[in-house]
Parts: structure tokens; sequence; C-alpha cells
């Protein structure tokens, strides 16, 4: 009989322990989640000076500036900052404040990437395909299937350049894009300067990247 | 911004590390008290042990002679088998054994709980024990049980009950399971609060069927309903975990599944029927072990179902991205892994926690259940297979009790 009485003093001290084991875990685990925010915000500043290095670089070299051959690493930085900050959006929510505010730099960062890339596409006759994409996570029926298929299309051809924007940044850089290319709805392409509005396939991007490189 | 899903996980995680650390520490307060001390001078009583059998021709012989084979004074003990109207060989074998001093009875079929009454009205010793005639005995098992009976209150003790011959996952499985619950068993002990008598060779007091009556015939899991009404009495049941019965355990999916239905639907039968536990007064369990056990039951069959749809959500998505590529899996090639996508976060560090705990569980069990293999990567899958079968064995039994469906005793006492 005395071995069913229940021992207050245990139960709570077991409570107690449990709790400060929980704790430990949580505060570690926000800690370690923490660490990835800040190495994204790291990451966006080497990428930031590497834009400007490049920007710079091909300034200087104005007699011959088509020579230089540093783009492709800075292209692939680029593209590592946009893969993570879409993991970072899945798992922190696309309304979180501290993913906002890197996807809008990012933005900026994009723009600039793009600016130095039509200008070393027109004077270096290079063979590219530009797309802009403008997608919502709010309200667009479609976005998650066409960023499918544009990510799909970025890594098997090695020269597309896709810059993908968040439609509902109010940035005036990007306004001032969206009004000049005439962008209302999304998803919207702009292929080549040419405008698509709604879900474009594989098939029918490949057709019109196809035409604009022939 | 948390969601329904991971406070379901954390609740559960919380209860499960509270329980697990709950238990470690009960065991470590009771160290001492683990092994079963064999008090020297105790004369050991006369016992009587019933083996109710229905169809096993196949397994009866191994039980009987592991009992022949028993440590202990061959004119106190007494050996009784009734044939519930076996519609096999059953009688034949133990016609054998009736050569070898074994009592054989024979009685038209009427369920285990019959078949043992039937022995208890015949038996004339003061211990009676019963075993099941598909499992079979360490020779040292019958001492270390009955030393337990040292005080007048312990109406009943109750062995460590081990897969013998593990072959297959299914029984991997059940081994594990088994295993751990040799240790939650000896934890409950310590707390007062075993809520099952196991078939296979519990000891029983005689006085207590005299006083309070023999096996209930209506359930359909009688160890179960045997144990609380011992407990609602106000008398202790104990456990010896060096005491070890072997059973073969099940084989094939359906048979065991349809044995674990009928254990839930009968836990919960009886737990109703004796709700008056679940009160103050029966304190470690009627306060603790009794609720905690349906909660964890919730918690559990919630964990396994909203996991479930989620991964079927993610497979919708991967499903979706696929189709509209066009299937191209070439584009799988070109993936370029990185170290940021690791998803370290609290919660995989709770889980991990978690995992921890119920590795060093299994550790312990396997020290008291005298296991003799090591531990193996193998028992990871074990784990999570655990956990969605027990899900799914869980809203089977539910779901039985409330469609109020019947569960009836199979070609064998399964």
């Amino acid at each position: 009989m005395n071995r069913r009485r229940f021992s207050k003093t245990k139960f709570f001290s077991v409570l107690s322990i449990t709790f400060l084991i929980f704790l430990c875990g949580i505060l570690l685990g926000n800690y370690l989640s923490d660490l990835k925010l800040d190495s994204l915000v790291s990451l966006e500043n080497d990428v930031r000076i590497s834009i400007m290095s490049a920007e710079l670089q091909y300034s200087i070299f104005s007699q011959d500036p088509c020579s230089n051959t540093g783009y492709s690493e800075l292209n692939e930085e680029v593209y590592k900052l946009g893969r993570r900050l879409e993991f970072l959006e899945t798992k922190y929510g696309t309304d979180d404040s501290n993913v906002l505010s890197l996807k809008e730099y990012y933005s900026l960062l994009e723009i600039r990437h793009w600016l130095l890339m039509n200008k070393m596409r027109d004077e270096c006759d290079q063979k590219k395909t530009i797309i802009l994409y403008f997608y919502s996570n709010l309200e667009c029926d479609k976005c998650i299937e066409q960023g499918f298929i544009l990510d799909y299309l970025n890594r098997k051809y090695s020269d597309i350049h896709i810059y993908s924007f968040d439609s509902d940044i109010d940035n005036t850089a990007l306004n001032a894009i969206k009004k000049s290319y005439d962008v209302k709805i999304v998803p919207t392409l702009i292929i080549e300067g040419e405008r698509f509005e709604k879900l474009q396939t594989v098939e029918e991007i490949e057709k019109i990247i196809n035409v604009s490189l022939s | 911004m948390i969601t329904f899903t991971q406070v379901i996980v954390l609740m559960t995680i919380f209860l499960g590390l509270f329980t697990g650390i709950y238990f470690l520490l009960t065991l470590d307060q009771n160290k001492d008290k683990i092994k079963t001390k064999l008090k020297e001078y105790f004369e050991l009583p006369a016992v009587t042990v019933i083996v109710p059998a229905y169809n096993e021709e196949n397994t009866v012989a191994k039980t009987l002679n592991s009992l022949l084979n028993l440590d202990y004074p061959k004119d106190r003990l007494t050996l009784m088998v009734v044939d519930d109207g076996s519609k096999d060989k059953t009688l034949e074998v133990l016609k054998i054994f009736e050569e070898r001093g074994v009592i054989v009875h024979t009685k038209e079929n009427g369920g285990k709980g019959s078949a043992i009454n039937y022995g208890i009205d015949r038996c004339k010793t003061d211990f009676i024990g019963v075993l099941d005639a598909d499992s079979w005995v360490d020779d040292q098992s019958l001492k270390r049980l009955v030393s337990l009976f040292n005080k007048q209150d312990v109406m009943a003790v109750t062995p460590s009950m081990m897969i013998g011959d593990v072959k297959g996952f299914l029984k991997g499985l059940q081994s594990i399971e088994f295993l751990v619950v040799v240790f939650i068993r000896k934890t409950l002990s310590f707390l007062g609060s075993i809520h099952i008598t196991p078939g296979p060779f519990t000891i029983f007091r005689k006085k207590f069927f005299e006083k309070h009556g023999k096996f209930d015939r209506e359930t359909i899991t009688e160890d179960i309903e045997m144990a609380l009404r011992i407990q609602s009495n106000g008398y202790v049941i104990e456990n010896a975990v060096d005491a070890y019965v072997y059973t073969t355990g099940i084989s094939k999916f359906w048979p065991l599944f349809k044995q674990r239905i009928r254990w839930f639907r009968g836990f919960i039968d009886n737990v109703l029927k004796y709700k008056h536990i679940i009160d103050r007064k029966y304190g470690n369990l009627g306060l603790f072990i009794l609720p905690a056990a349906f909660i964890a039951v919730g918690l559990t069959v919630l964990t396994v179902i909203i996991t479930l749809f989620n991964l079927f959500k993610q497979s919708y998505t991967y499903f979706l991205k696929w189709y509209y590529i066009n299937f191209d899996i070439t584009s799988l090639l070109s993936f370029k892994f990185d170290i940021f996508f690791l998803n370290i976060d609290s919660m995989l560090i709770l889980t991990l926690i978690g995992l921890a705990i119920s590795i060093t569980i299994i550790c312990i069990s396997k020290g008291l259940g005298n296991e003799k293999q090591k531990i193996k990567i193998s028992y990871l899958y074990y784990l999570v297979a655990y956990w969605l079968f027990f899900s799914a064995w869980w809203i089977v039994a539910i779901c039985y009790k409330v469609t109020n469906r019947k569960i009836k005793w199979g070609s064998r006492y399964l």
C-alpha cells in the first residue's frame, strides 16, 4: 500500500528536470537557427562586395571588358544566396520580418546583377537568355508551379539567367522595373524584354528561348 | 509562430521525457531491490501450476518439459494441464506426460478463463501458477517468484516475459517490446502499480480466489481483469524481474494484429470496469499510471496521424513538381549539397534527446532481461515501426470499442 503512495516531491522534481531539459533543447535549437540567419546576412554582404567588384572590374577594363572570366563565380554566389533564402522562407514562413528584409536586399542585389549582365551581353555579344520572373506569396494561382519550372530550366541550361522578384515587396527600384515592363498580374515572365503572363510550361519557354537565341 | 503539429509533438516529447525520467529515477531509488533475494531458510511452499491448453499440439510438450525441469522440490510441485476441448492432437501429447506425473484434465471448450478456473477448483495447494501452453520457463524462475510472497498482502507475483527464438522482423519487434515491458513492469512494481498479471507464469495466492472469486469468463483479457481486481481490493502485486518466461510470439502480421486488438480492447473494457481506481485513494496507479497510459496512447496516435498527413502533403507537392517538369530525371544529377539545408532546430534536438532516453531504457532493459545480443542499428527501425504499429492497433481497438464489436478467441489462445 505504501508503495502506491503518490510522492509529490518526486513528481515535482522530475517535472522540474524535464522542464529544464526541454528548455535547454529549445534554447539550443533557437541559437542554431539564429546562426543560420546570421550566416545569410554575412553571405548577402559578400555578394554585395562581389557585385561591386565585378561592376568596377568591368568599368576599369573598359577597353577589353569581355575577356574577364570571374563572373561564373559571382553567378554561383548569387544563385546560392537565392536558394538559401528560399529555404529560410519555407522554414520561418513568408511573413517573417527577418526573411522579408533579407529578401528585399536580395532583390536589389539581383537588379544590380541583372544590369551588369545586360551590359555584358550587349557589348560582349554573349549568347545568354535573361528572364525576369515576378511572383507573389499571397495570392497567386500557379506561382509555385512556375517556380518549379524555372528552377528546372535554370539547372538544365547554363546560359540562362533567371531573376525572381517577389511582387509584394514595396521598393522603389523594384516598382520602377515593374512599371517599365507593365507588370500587372502574377505570375509574369519577362523573357528577353517580352512580357508573358500566366503559367508558361517547359516546352513553351524552351521554344521562346530557342527563337531568341537563333 | 507555432503550429498545431508542433504543439502535439512537443507535448508528446515532454510527456515521454517526464515518464522516462520518472521511471529511471524510481528504478535507481530501488536499485538494491531489483535482484530477487532468495531467503536462505525459507521453506519453499507447495505450488500447483495449471496449463490451460486449446489446440496446442505443437508447443505443449516444450512447455511441460520446462516445467518438469524446474529447480524446485518435486514433492512440492503439482503440474496440471486442462485441455479445453482441443480439436487437434493435444490430448494425445498430454497422455505421454501423464506417465511422468502430470495431471491431465479435459473438458468442453469454454475459453481460457474457464479452463484455469476448472484447475483452480481441483487444486490443493496454497499457491497457484498459470502457464500458457505456448510458453516455457527458466529453471530458476519458480523459486524466485515464490520468494517474493514474503508479506501477507502480496497476492500475485509476475515474471519477466520474453520472446524466445527470435526470427524475423515481427518477432524482433515483439522482443524489443517485451524487453521494455520487463523494465516497465519492474518499475511499476516499485510504484505499486502493476496492472497486468500475465498469463505465462504469474503465481497467485489461492486465498485470493477463495475470497474474491476466480477468473472472469466474460472478459477477453482475464489477466488485466484479475490484476485490477487485486489492486482494487488493496493488495500487492510483485514482480520478480529475474524469473524468466519465454514465449514464442507471433510471426505473421494479421494474427499479431488481432492479438493486440484483443489486448487493447480488453484494457479499455477493464479499466472502464474498474474506473473507480482512477482516484487519489489509489495513489500512483490511480493518479499517474492509468491516466498517463491513456494520454500516451492519445498522443502517439495523434503524432502518427499528423506525421502521415504531412508526409502525404509533402509527397503531393513533390509529385506536382515532377509533373510540371515532365518527370525529367536528369535534373537530379545537378543537385549540389549545401550544409545550410540541414534543418537543426529545437524539434530535432528534443527528438534526439527523446531518442537517447529511449535507447537508455532499452539498454537497461537488456540488462534486466539478461539478454545476450548486442544493440544493433536495427533497433532504430523497430522503434519507428513499433510507433506505427502501436497506433494502428490502438486506432482499430478504439473503433471496435466505439462500434461495440465483439472479439472472440480464435483457433488458439493467442
